[in-house]
């Protein structure tokens, strides 16, 4: 670190802060012992080392390199990342620690590490979507997601696993090692944003992001035991993200707790010119909702009936999660949900399907032979095939759907459904209703959270997903935050 | 799906939406994505049956209003 030792970068805070027997631990790392030791630096929060560095007891570089020396340690066994950035992320830590140093405090995600799906554009860092077609691609910019994450201080450590071009739920490995769940490295961790959900469970990173078109978030932050929101469509930009389909995808912010979520879509929340669909709505501060608790709350729920297929551990924690939510003083009330939502998952297919084999059209007909050894390039050909009237019939179900929706969820404050059927890599055939795509037809928010662990097999996480109406992501905020209090499966650490 | 076709008639049409769209798609290409192309038809037949009134529109691009604008 040129110019600057820890000492240093310690020295500037004792007056404002009153921490001068912290000071003296990093100030003498060989007599005293530091803050908190190295090895629990990996799993540290958002909130937690935000706070630590923003009072110089904690440096960035410290907690990059603890999460690097980690990836080094187990990366071998999750293959959660495509690319790792060694030596730009420790020179973007001292770069931080410098600015910090010189009291240039950017705010909460300064000097903090984060990864991003391998669909996110990174200037000069290639971005492959786990795809023979684009492993030689480098983009000359930035998601806009990247953007504003790095323009607040974030550390770029990795790009992260998928499947092939986003499509599956689980990595495939196409053109990288597909990633493994640190519950039990037998079985996925989900898809798409595989290696996002992966990390986040074994230490790997502080925050990261993925996307979501059928769930993509969602899935695999429930079976690996993490934090996962979709927000709002046009909440979060998509402006530089390979694209699934225009209509249906999302990006978001994955974390281990619901603080850090909050705080972490604060950042990466905004109108973006360069996004067609970008919402104009104001953006709270969504940290101020996780106090507000789930008292008074009204929480709509489906139909039993619809639940038929779900694993009955699944059944049993979703249970339990709501009877934790009304000792916390909501009001739990059954709802009817629209008729369309029989065919929604169809609507889903093929407006995902033919979107996705207009934007694969280029490769399709210059790169066929590259994509890898994946169902991708069967069923965008297929998509080829679907022809324009019967893509907007799906658009015409789909309008009705988000008319009666909207309807429906106007009636209670949250929705709240187990985040997946089953735990990670148990058959899902028998499921009605998996309660996933609907999201991204309507484009409402849901965020998935830790709400038990299966015990046939043992161990493998099992999820709580809350819905809300459009733009409504503190209401879901303040319920999360208020079961994550009251309860601690968020503390669980899979052995690695 | 209005009338139930073969997987040969299903195959011929695949070559010409294909061809009419400028894809080449090989016999091979053809026999792999079959399964997947039937796959779409029977989630259009599923949507198909969901009645709609003349006037339905479709939704293009979703575009969301906040509700406290309401």
């Amino acid at each position: 670190m040129a110019g600057l030792s820890r000492r240093d970068f310690m020295a500037g805070t004792v007056a404002a802060t009153g921490l001068a027997p912290a000071l003296s631990a990093w100030a003498e790392p060989q007599k005293a012992s530091p803050v908190r030791p190295a090895a629990d630096l990996p799993y540290l929060g958002l909130v937690e080392a935000s706070a630590l560095i923003r009072a110089r007891r904690l440096s960035p570089v410290e907690l990059v390199q603890a999460i690097l020396d980690r990836i080094e340690r187990v990366e071998p066994k999750v293959h959660a990342f495509i690319t790792v950035t060694r030596e730009e992320a420790l020179a973007a830590a001292r770069a931080a620690e410098q600015e910090i140093a010189a009291g240039k405090y950017r705010g909460p995600l300064h000097g903090i590490p984060f990864g991003v799906k391998d669909t996110h554009y990174t200037k000069g860092i290639r971005t492959t979507a786990n795809t023979p077609v684009l492993i030689d691609f480098v983009p000359d910019r930035d998601a806009t997601v990247v953007t504003r994450i790095a323009q607040a201080g974030g550390i770029l450590v990795g790009k992260t696993n998928l499947p092939e071009f986003s499509f599956g739920g689980a990595t495939d490995g196409a053109a990288f090692a597909a990633a493994n769940n640190p519950w039990d490295l037998s079985r996925t961790p989900g898809g798409s944003s595989s290696g996002s959900a992966a990390a986040l469970a074994a230490g790997l990173l502080t925050v990261a992001t993925g996307g979501d078109t059928s769930g993509s978030i969602r899935n695999p932050a429930t079976f690996c035991g993490v934090v996962g929101m979709k927000p709002t469509y046009g909440r979060v930009s998509r402006h530089g993200i390979v694209v699934i389909a225009w209509s249906l995808d999302h990006a978001g912010p994955m974390t281990r707790t619901v603080a850090d979520n909050a705080m972490l879509l604060n950042v990466i929340a905004g109108h973006d010119p360069l996004d067609e669909a970008s919402a104009t709505v104001p953006v709270p501060d969504f940290t101020r909702a996780l106090s507000r608790g789930i008292r008074g709350m009204r929480v709509g729920i489906p139909k039993p009936a619809l639940f038929d297929g779900y694993h009955p551990d699944v059944l049993r924690a979703y249970t339990a999660a709501l009877d934790v939510v009304r000792k916390l003083g909501a009001a739990v009330v059954e709802v009817d949900l629209p008729p369309t939502l029989d065919v929604i998952d169809d609507v889903q297919s093929i407006v995902r399907i033919a979107e996705a084999a207009s934007y694969h059209e280029p490769f399709l007909r210059a790169k066929a032979e590259r994509y890898g050894k994946t169902t991708v390039r069967r069923d965008v050909e297929a998509g080829s095939l679907v022809t324009a009237v019967q893509y907007l019939r799906a658009q015409k179900v789909r309008a009705r759907f988000v008319k009666d929706l909207g309807a429906v969820f106007r009636t209670f404050d949250v929705f709240m459904t187990p985040g997946m059927p089953v735990p990670a890599g148990e058959p899902m055939e028998q499921v009605k209703q998996p309660f996933r795509r609907m999201f991204n037809v309507c484009g409402f928010p849901a965020l998935v959270m830790p709400a038990g662990f299966s015990t046939t097999p043992a161990g493998l996480p099992i999820g709580l997903q809350i819905a809300a109406r459009p733009f409504a992501e503190e209401a879901i905020y303040a319920a999360a935050a208020a079961y994550e209090g009251a309860t601690d499966w968020h503390r669980k650490r899979p052995a690695l | 799906m209005p009338v139930p076709l073969t997987d040969a008639e299903l195959m011929d049409a695949m070559r010409l939406i294909a061809r009419v769209n400028g894809l080449a798609l090989s016999e091979d290409r053809i026999a792999r994505d079959l399964p997947a192309y039937k796959g779409l038809l029977a989630a259009i037949g599923k949507i198909d049956a969901v009645e709609l009134p003349l006037e339905a529109e479709p939704a293009a691009i979703i575009a969301l209003e906040s509700e406290r604008r309401r």
